[in-house]
């Protein structure tokens, strides 16, 4: 049984398709040529050697009627989009889509189109590309077709992430073909138009397009050299490289160093935490709230395919920081509002899939985040529970009573509404979708962690 | 190639061919015009910017140092 997936609609030199639960891509006779001189140019062993892009295998044709050839990626495990990404793994993707195109230009071949959409986030690495049919042969003195889609989906909302609010980067679910250029430049503080890259790049570019918008001028005779095109690679490289954000202030930042549980509490819950983790012998884990990563590692360290959720981009941004570093090839970072989780986008609601349709997880952790949701954001306890059953097969969820001084922060300024928010209120709340494997009172603390099965 | 011959070459902005008939992409009028002239710019800025490395990796091979890696 296969099915092709509603995002790869847009280039008809191919498409994706799902069988027996795994990604495949067929080529069609319309990208055969291109297909064809991406593998005989050498581009694709460099590509492959420099880890630049997921490997492929070649997979019988008649999988899939009318194909030039099949294509099997190496295992795509988690599709995440830009906008839940943190600024450093979309300014690598970024650098990684430029570093891709100069080494096209060696071979003879260049981006045909330059789409965030295209990579990969994933975990220990910097991001790759996926789309194997992205690379069309270079016709010497064309201009880049894919220009302006580069500084729509990279540039734009990198700048406005560095220069004027790290939280733009969301601004991508909105606008599914990145940031116009034009709203770009109005957000940009006027201080951004003394940088010559982003002067270029965004706020000329943005007025060249609407001047020229309704033109009918036709501009498929304009030529630009190899060098010139080689030269406006340089400049958004160096443009995209000067871009910084560095995380400083936000809420939950520093929330470890923060925290109200003693150094006992947090041996206790952290023993737990791995015992339950080693009961319930997860796949894939989801981390909700996960901040840093702290108790994500105790499953990726085992091995476990992981995913750190959290809304705070600079917990996201340390994360993954670390996550290179270390080398870590089981946890990947990713930034989400649970609140307003990622929802279904474009075309007919999927080119791009809501959260809960990318699950569910074997597990999901829900740690010192309960009181977020209910009291934070007056989400009934029965609530939270039939979410986390949508995302998870099994969960481990740490319960925190009214009296910890977390919860009287945030009741500090408002009328306490919330009668059911006690233990036996949570857990009744918790019983119409789970059932209680294992419940445990953390050492000196007033908080209890459980390990749950949905029923 | 000289440095002349590379900035009249970088300037080079001229006419005639079709793109790659695979594009499925729309380049956008204003934002291709806006692509011939700034890369035609930066070309030659590149220019000079190539013509230092070599100057400066000259140099620092005299005194046995790695030249700049591309």
């Amino acid at each position: 049984m296969s099915s092709e997936l509603a995002a790869s609609f847009r280039d008809p030199s191919g498409f994706v398709f799902r069988r027996e639960g795994r990604l495949h891509r067929h080529v069609s006779p319309r990208g055969a040529a291109d297909y064809d001189a991406l593998m005989s140019s050498g581009l694709y062993d460099a590509l492959i050697e420099r880890d630049l892009m997921v490997a492929h295998a070649e997979v019988d044709v008649s999988t899939s009627p009318g194909a030039h050839r099949v294509l099997k990626p190496h295992e795509v495990r988690f599709v995440s989009y830009p906008y839940e990404w943190s600024f450093s793994q979309l300014k690598d993707a970024a650098l990684v889509t430029l570093e891709a195109q100069a080494m096209a230009l060696e071979h003879g071949m260049c981006l045909r189109d330059a789409s965030a959409y295209n990579l990969l986030a994933r975990p220990g690495a910097k991001p790759v590309l996926i789309d194997t049919l992205s690379f069309g042969r270079y016709d010497e003195g064309s201009p880049w077709i894919a220009y302006k889609q580069f500084c729509q989906h990279f540039l734009a909302p990198l700048a406005l992430m560095a220069h004027t609010d790290v939280s733009l980067g969301k601004l991508g679910r909105l606008h599914i073909d990145g940031i116009p250029l034009e709203l770009a430049s109005r957000l940009l503080p006027g201080k951004t138009r003394l940088s010559p890259g982003l002067l270029a790049h965004i706020h000329l570019h943005a007025k060249s397009q609407a001047k020229h918008a309704g033109s009918n001028r036709q501009v498929a005779s304009a030529r630009i050299s190899k060098h010139a095109l080689l030269a406006l690679l340089d400049s958004l490289q160096s443009t995209v490289r000067k871009l910084e954000w560095k995380p400083a202030g936000t809420e939950w930042g520093d929330y470890y160093q923060d925290t109200n549980y003693s150094e006992a509490a947090q041996a206790d819950k952290t023993r737990v935490v791995e015992a339950f983790i080693a009961q319930a012998r997860p796949e894939t884990v989801w981390d909700l709230g996960g901040n840093v990563g702290r108790f994500s590692r105790l499953a990726s360290r085992q091995g476990i395919q992981t995913i750190c959720f959290d809304m705070d981009p600079a917990a996201v941004e340390l994360a993954y920081q670390k996550t290179l570093a270390d080398k870590e090839e089981h946890l990947l970072p990713l930034l989400l509002d649970l609140t307003n989780p990622s929802p279904a986008l474009g075309w007919h609601h999927a080119e791009r899939d809501a959260l809960l349709d990318r699950g569910p997880a074997d597990l999901v952790m829900g740690l010192a985040l309960i009181h977020h949701l209910a009291i934070g954001n007056n989400v009934p306890l029965h609530r939270v529970a039939s979410f986390m059953a949508a995302a998870g097969r099994r969960l481990i969820i740490e319960f925190v009573p009214k009296s910890d001084s977390q919860v009287q922060r945030l009741l500090l300024n408002r009328e306490d509404i919330f009668d059911d928010y006690d233990e036996p209120g949570f857990e009744a709340a918790f019983a119409s979708h789970f059932k209680v494997l294992q419940k445990h009172k953390v050492a000196q603390s007033e908080r209890t962690l459980y390990l749950m099965e949905r029923i | 190639m000289s440095l002349a011959r590379t900035l009249l070459l970088a300037a080079a902005v001229a006419i005639m061919v079709i793109p790659s008939a695979a594009a499925y992409l729309d380049p956008g009028t204003g934002a291709v015009l806006w692509q011939v002239l700034v890369s035609s710019l930066l070309g030659a800025v590149f220019a000079v910017k190539l013509f230092w490395r070599r100057i400066k990796d000259f140099f620092l091979g005299l005194f046995g140092r790695k030249p700049h890696e591309q």
